[in-house]
């Protein structure tokens, strides 16, 4: 009972705060909106039992994005000019309508196989107690290409903004 | 609170941002929008691997939508960093950040 109207209010919060995102006029409120999506998407993951994506949530998003973008919009200086819309308001929100509804309607006549009563449930409950240890173990073991691929990824991605950046010698 | 109630949030936030992606001028916003449409695929996953998965003997493959999410994480973090560095130069050079603005590839 409690956590269906924890989820309730979570989900509320979450699209509430999307909508705003992109319906505010002053481009600043949208992104501190943007950090209590991200506050209430931490929610949600804590209420699908993922404690350290959550945490991790918490760090990079709300910590770190959130700040990034913020300076972001004090650097470029049309704050006052605000976030307007582009000549293709109308179509694209027919085009995300029919997408939403077709979503919804595929997603509510899927016939989904729960497997929460199985035989043996000690797998999960053990995946979901020592979720940290399982999370650093395979991601050094099964996933370790993708693992140190995403790590090149972040190291081009840095260089590239620096070098995007900087200033360039005459 | 089932799989169907995520799936359904999930696809929302998802129509919220492609909407943010379509109908916004703002370079900014748009890179928002995009943060937004991460962060729903990432619920998707989650939910998926807490509710549907396949059962083995290994107890990660329960936390499979776990693995999704964290590399989903990292691009995003180096996608909103290139993206704003690309913005940065571009309101250095040109002075402009709105995409009706910008047409120089336009010929």
């Amino acid at each position: 009972m409690i956590p269906n109207i924890v989820f309730y209010i979570t989900a509320f919060i979450t699209i509430i705060s999307a909508i705003m995102v992109i319906t505010t006029k002053d481009i600043f409120r949208a992104a501190l909106f943007l950090a209590s999506t991200f506050m209430g998407v931490v929610g949600l993951f804590i209420l699908l039992f993922a404690e350290f994506l959550a945490a991790v949530q918490l760090i990079i998003y709300v910590g770190a994005i959130s700040v990034v973008i913020l300076f972001a919009i004090m650097f470029t200086k049309d704050v006052e000019v605000g976030n307007p819309f582009s000549k293709y308001k109308i179509i694209g929100i027919v085009i995300c309508l029919i997408l939403l509804i077709l979503l919804i309607l595929s997603i509510a006549n899927y016939e989904w196989n729960y497997n929460f009563e199985i035989d043996n449930p000690n797998i999960l409950i053990d995946a979901y107690k020592n979720s940290i240890y399982h999370i650093g173990k395979t991601l050094v073991t099964t996933l370790v290409v993708p693992f140190i691929a995403s790590s090149f990824v972040l190291l081009a991605a840095v260089l590239g903004a620096i070098s995007l950046v900087k200033e360039r010698e005459e | 609170m089932n799989l169907e109630s995520f799936l359904i949030l999930s696809a929302i936030l998802f129509c919220i941002g492609l909407t943010g992606v379509l109908i916004k001028s703002n370079i900014i916003a748009i890179l928002m929008s995009l943060e937004l449409m991460l962060n729903s695929v990432n619920i998707a996953a989650v939910a998926a691997s807490r509710y549907v998965t396949p059962i083995s003997a290994d107890p990660s493959f329960v936390l499979w939508g776990n693995f999704f999410a964290i590399f989903i994480i990292t691009i995003a973090a180096a996608e909103v960093a290139l993206g704003l560095a690309i913005v940065m130069s571009l309101y250095k050079s040109k002075n402009k950040i709105f995409i009706d603005k910008i047409s120089d590839l336009k010929g």
